[in-house]
C-alpha cells in the first residue's frame, strides 16, 4: 500500500483563529477516501491545504506538513503551478468555463503547455471526455458551451477538464451536493472507476454517499482527526463514541 | 375597503404615475427633437440659382483642353462680369451691382469647380446651380420677414423683385449642401462647414479613449486582483471614485498648468484636449471596470487556479473576458460624457475659429460642442440654422457610439 | 446523546418498549407456567396459550416496524446494530414463548400419580430457565455483559440438569410400563426447558454484537 499523500502535524489557523488541530493523516494511492464531519469541522480547509488553494487567503497559516509523493508542497523547490498540474480539484457547484467544451478541456493541457499540435489535443479531449463518462453526449456538439450543459454534465465536464492535464490525485469538494440522485449517482460510479487510475480523497455531508464510494473513511469535528479508518468499520462500530453520534444523526 | 382592494388600488395609482411620467417625459423629449429638428433640418440644404452661364475660353484666359492647375489659376472675374451683363441686360450697372450681392461672394470658386469637374463645358453655355447668398437662403427657407420696411432690412427691393422672378422662371431650388459636411468654419454662413468640428471631436475622442482605456483596465485589474487590500488601496478607492465627480472644468485648469504650461505642448490641438478628456473620463471607466470585475464569481477564479493557472492567466484569461460587458458600458458612459464636454477644452484654447480640418492631433482643432457654441454667438441669421444642423449631427454622433457599444456588449455578453 | 430528530428516537425508543414489554409478558408466562407445573390448573394452562398470541401479535409488530425504519431511515452503527439484533431475538423470544406454552399444557396433563420429586426437579430445572431468561433480558435492556458468564455457566447446569432428568425418567419408564404417556409428558417438558436454555444462549450472542460490534469468539 502506497502512500500519495501525507499530512503530518498540520495545523492552519485563519488569523487568530486555528481552524485544524495537529492533523496527521495519510491517503493511499488508487483508494478513495472521504472527509466527513459537521459544517465548521476543517474538512474543506484540509482539503484546500492539498492543493495550495489556502495561498489565496492572505490570512491563513499553514504549520506542519504535506507531502506529495515524499516531497514537502510547501517547499520553495515546488512550483505552486506545477503542484496543481499534479493535484486537481473539483468543486461544489459545477464551474465550467464559460467558453465551448473542448476549449474547457484544452484549457489545462494548454497552459501547461503539454501540446500544441491540434490533432494531439483533439485526443487529449476526447480521451478526458471518454474517462469522465461525457464523450458520448457531446462528441458531435464539442463547440457548444460548456455552460449549456446539465448540471451533471458540467460536474462530469468539470472531472473532464481536471483529468486532462494527469493529475496523481483528485480533490473533491462535496460534488454532488448540487445535483440530483441520477446525476449523483452517475458522478459515483464515475468515481469508482476513476480511482483505478488516480487517488480520489472526498468531502461529503452525505454518510450513504461515504458509504457508497470510498474505501476509507476521516472523521473531523471542531478541526480535529477524530477517527479515520476503513468505511465499512466506521459506519457498522466506529471506535468513538463521537463518530458513532455524528454519523447515526445525534449531532452534527 | 378591504386590504387587497386598497392594495390593488395603489398599484393601480402607481402604475398610472409610471406611466404618465413616461409620457410627459416622452414629450419633453418630442417636443426637443421637434424644435431642433424643425430649426436645423434646414441647414442641410441650401438653396441654388439655376443660372445659365457661358464659359467662354478667351475670356478666361485659357488654351485648348486646359490643365486642372491652368483653371484653378485663372481668374474668373471677367466670366462672371460678362455672363452677369448678359443675363441682366436691362439693368443698370449700379443695379446689376446690386444683383450680384443676391448670390455667394465666392460664385468664382463654384465656377471653377464646375469646369475643373465638367471640362466640356468650355466654350458651350449651360445651366449652373450657383448658391445664393445667405440672406436669399433664409429668405427661401421661410426664415425672413419680408414686411419688415426697407431700410431695416438686409434685402432691398430690387432684390426681392429679382428674386420673385428668378422664382417664377423656376430657377430657384434647394439642394443637398454637401459643403457643410466638407468644409470648415467660415466668416460667410453659405461656407461653414462641420467638417473641421467634426474630425477635431473625432482625433479629440480618439485620444481620450486610446489613453485612458488601457490605464483604466490595468489600473483596476491591479486595484483589484494584485494589490494587498489595506489603508493604501482604500484611500485610493475613496480618490477616484470622488475624481468621478469633480467638475470638468477644474481638468481643463489642469490641462493648462500643466500640459500647456509646463511640457509645452501646443495649444488648441486635439492631441491636449484629449489628454484632459482622459484625465476625466479615467475615472469613470476605473469605476465600472472594477466593479465589473468584484461581480465574477470567484468560482471561475478557482476553477482556473486549481488547473494550475498562474494568477496572470487567470486574469487575463477569464476574469477580464468576463468583465468586459460591464467595463464597455462604462467606457461608453465616459466617452460619452467626454464628447459633449465643452468647458475643460475652452481652458486649453479649443474654442479657436478653425477653417482648416485637421489632419493629425497636433493641428489646432475645435471640438463640436465648442463649434455650436461659436455659431451660436454669431447674429447672421444663417448661423442660427447652422447651430441646430450642428446640434442634430452631434445628437446622430451619440446615438451612433451608442448602438456601438450595444453591438459590443451584446457581442461579449452572449459568452457571459 | 439523543437524535436530532425527535421523531427518529421515538421510533427507536417505541421499539425498545416493545421488546421491554414482550420480555416482561415472557417472565410472567415463565412464572404462571411454573405454577401450573404444581398446581395443574386447567384454567391458568389455557389463559397461558392465550396469552402466547400477545407475544406472537409483538413479533410480528416489532419485525413490521423495524422494517419500516430500515426502509425509511438507513440507519447505520449502534442504530444499525439495535435494529438488526431485535430482529433476529424477537423470533427467539417468541420461540421461547411457544416452549413455554408447552410446558403448560403438558403439565395438566401429567396424572397426580407421577412421583412429586420428579415434578420437583422439573420445576427446578424451570426456574434455572427462568432466571436465565431474566438475567438475559437485563443484560439486553441495560447494554451490558455483566452477566453473560453466569448466563453461560446456567446453560451448562440446564444442560446436565436436563441430561441427568431424563436418564431418570428413562429408568422409571423401564420399571413401570403404565407410566409411558405421562414419562414422555416429563421428557418433553424438559426438553422444552434446554431448548429455551439455547435460545437464550442465541439472545446472549445477538446481545455481545449489538454491544461490541461483533460474535464472541467463543
Amino acid at each position: 500500500m502506497v502512500n500519495t499523500i501525507i499530512t503530518k502535524n498540520l495545523n492552519v489557523y485563519y488569523g487568530d483563529k486555528q481552524a485544524i488541530n495537529d492533523i496527521s493523516l495519510h491517503f493511499l494511492k488508487n483508494k478513495v477516501t472521504a472527509l466527513i464531519g459537521p459544517s465548521g469541522c476543517g474538512k474543506s480547509t484540509f482539503l484546500r491545504c492539498i492543493n495550495r488553494m489556502n495561498d489565496v487567503i492572505d490570512i491563513c497559516r499553514v504549520e506542519g506538513t504535506i507531502s506529495l509523493n515524499g516531497l514537502d508542497i510547501y517547499s520553495k523547490e515546488i512550483e505552486v503551478e506545477h503542484l496543481r498540474e499534479k493535484i486537481g480539484m473539483v468543486f461544489q457547484k459545477p464551474n465550467p468555463f464559460p467558453k465551448s467544451i473542448y476549449d474547457n478541456v484544452a484549457y489545462g493541457p494548454r497552459i501547461h503547455g503539454i501540446t500544441d499540435k491540434k490533432d494531439e489535443m483533439d485526443l487529449i479531449v476526447e480521451t478526458s471526455l471518454k474517462k469522465a463518462g461525457l464523450y458520448a453526449e457531446v462528441k458531435d456538439r464539442l463547440d457548444d458551451m460548456g455552460t449549456s450543459l446539465s448540471g451533471g454534465q458540467q460536474q462530469r465536464l468539470c472531472i473532464a477538464r481536471a483529468i486532462a492535464i494527469k493529475p496523481e490525485v483528485i480533490l473533491m469538494d462535496e460534488p454532488c451536493s448540487a445535483l440530483d440522485p441520477i446525476a449523483t449517482s452517475i458522478i459515483e460510479e464515475l468515481i469508482t472507476d476513476l480511482k483505478k487510475s488516480y487517488t480520489i480523497i472526498i468531502v461529503t455531508h452525505s454518510m450513504q454517499q461515504a458509504a457508497r464510494v470510498s474505501d476509507k473513511t476521516a472523521f473531523f469535528h471542531l478541526g480535529n482527526l477524530i477517527e479515520e479508518g476503513d468505511t465499512s468499520k466506521i459506519f457498522t462500530k466506529p471506535d468513538h463514541q463521537k463518530t458513532n453520534d455524528y454519523i447515526t444523526g445525534r449531532f452534527g | 375597503m378591504t386590504n387587497l382592494a386598497k392594495r390593488k388600488k395603489a398599484e393601480l395609482r402607481f402604475k398610472f404615475y409610471g406611466i404618465f411620467s413616461v409620457f410627459l417625459s416622452l414629450l419633453f423629449v418630442a417636443i426637443l427633437m421637434q424644435n431642433i429638428f424643425s430649426a436645423g433640418i434646414g441647414g442641410f440644404y441650401k438653396t441654388v440659382f439655376v443660372t445659365s452661364i457661358h464659359f467662354d475660353q478667351n475670356l478666361l484666359n485659357l488654351e485648348d483642353n486646359p490643365s486642372e492647375e491652368q483653371i484653378k489659376k485663372s481668374s474668373f472675374r471677367k466670366l462672371i462680369k460678362y455672363n452677369f451683363n448678359e443675363l441682366f441686360k436691362e439693368y443698370s450697372k449700379d443695379e446689376i451691382k446690386q444683383i450680384k450681392k443676391l448670390f455667394y461672394r465666392k460664385i468664382d470658386i463654384e465656377l471653377k469647380n464646375f469646369l475643373i469637374n465638367n471640362p466640356e463645358f468650355l466654350n458651350q453655355t449651360t445651366n449652373v446651380d450657383l448658391t445664393t447668398s445667405t440672406h436669399i437662403d433664409q429668405i427661401h427657407k421661410g426664415n425672413f420677414d419680408r414686411t419688415v420696411p426697407e431700410k431695416q432690412r438686409s434685402v432691398n427691393n430690387l432684390q426681392l423683385n429679382i428674386y420673385d422672378k428668378f422664382i417664377d422662371e423656376k430657377k430657384v431650388k434647394k439642394v443637398w449642401n454637401s459643403t457643410y459636411f466638407t468644409s470648415g468654419d467660415s466668416r460667410d454662413p453659405e461656407s461653414a462647414g462641420v467638417a473641421s468640428s467634426v474630425m477635431g471631436s473625432v482625433f479629440t475622442i480618439l485620444i481620450c479613449f486610446l489613453l485612458s482605456f488601457p490605464i483604466a483596465i490595468f489600473a483596476s485589474i491591479y486595484l483589484e486582483e494584485f494589490a494587498k487590500r489595506g489603508k493604501m488601496t482604500d484611500l485610493i478607492e475613496i480618490n477616484i471614485n470622488n475624481l468621478a465627480a469633480v467638475p470638468s472644468i477644474i481638468f481643463g485648469l489642469l490641462g493648462l498648468g500643466i500640459l500647456l504650461n509646463f511640457f509645452g505642448l501646443p495649444r488648441s490641438t486635439a492631441l491636449v484636449g484629449g489628454i484632459v478628456l482622459s484625465f476625466m473620463t479615467l475615472p469613470t471607466i476605473i469605476v465600472a471596470c472594477r466593479s465589473s470585475l468584484r461581480a465574477v464569481p470567484p468560482s471561475i477564479r478557482e476553477a482556473a487556479l486549481a488547473l494550475g493557472a498562474t494568477k496572470n492567466q487567470v486574469v487575463f484569461h477569464h476574469v477580464l473576458p468576463l468583465a468586459m460587458p460591464g467595463t464597455l458600458t462604462g467606457t461608453i458612459i465616459g466617452l460619452a460624457r467626454a464628447i459633449g464636454e465643452t468647458a475643460p477644452l475652452l481652458m486649453i484654447g479649443m474654442v479657436a475659429f478653425i477653417m482648416d480640418i485637421p489632419s493629425n492631433p497636433l493641428e489646432p482643432a475645435v471640438g463640436m460642442p465648442a463649434q455650436i457654441y461659436l455659431w451660436s454667438e454669431s447674429s447672421e441669421r444663417g448661423f442660427i440654422e447652422k447651430t441646430s444642423s450642428a446640434i442634430i449631427l452631434l445628437l446622430m454622433f451619440l446615438i451612433v457610439v451608442n448602438f456601438v457599444s450595444v453591438y459590443f456588449r451584446k457581442k461579449y455578453e452572449k459568452k457571459w | 446523546m439523543k437524535h436530532a430528530d425527535k421523531f427518529y428516537e421515538s421510533q427507536l425508543n417505541t421499539i425498545n418498549e416493545k421488546l421491554v414489554k414482550m420480555g416482561s409478558l415472557l417472565e410472567k408466562q415463565f412464572s404462571s407456567a411454573l405454577v401450573v407445573l404444581h398446581s395443574r390448573d386447567e384454567q391458568l394452562a389455557q389463559k397461558v396459550v392465550d396469552n402466547d398470541d400477545n407475544i406472537n401479535q409483538l413479533n410480528h409488530e416489532i419485525s413490521d416496524f423495524v422494517f419500516q425504519i430500515i426502509a425509511m431511515r438507513q440507519p447505520i452503527a449502534d442504530d444499525l446494530r439495535f435494529l438488526f439484533c431485535t430482529i433476529k431475538i424477537i423470533r427467539d423470544l417468541e420461540r421461547i414463548g411457544d416452549h413455554i406454552t408447552s410446558v403448560a399444557k403438558k403439565a395438566t396433563r401429567v396424572s397426580k400419580d407421577i412421583p412429586s420429586e420428579f415434578i420437583e426437579k422439573l420445576s427446578n430445572l424451570g426456574k434455572q430457565a427462568s432466571v436465565m431468561t431474566h438475567d438475559a433480558l437485563n443484560c439486553l435492556f441495560e447494554r451490558r455483559l455483566s452477566q453473560a458468564d453466569k448466563i453461560t455457566k446456567r446453560d451448562d447446569v440446564i444442560d446436565e440438569l436436563h441430561g441427568a432428568f431424563i436418564s431418570e425418567v428413562l429408568a422409571y419408564m423401564k420399571k413401570h410400563d403404565d407410566v409411558i404417556p405421562d414419562s414422555l409428558s416429563l421428557i418433553q417438558m424438559s426438553k422444552a426447558i434446554e431448548r429455551i436454555g439455547d435460545h437464550i444462549t442465541n439472545i446472549m450472542e445477538e446481545v455481545h454484537f449489538l454491544i461490541e460490534g461483533q460474535y464472541s469468539s467463543d
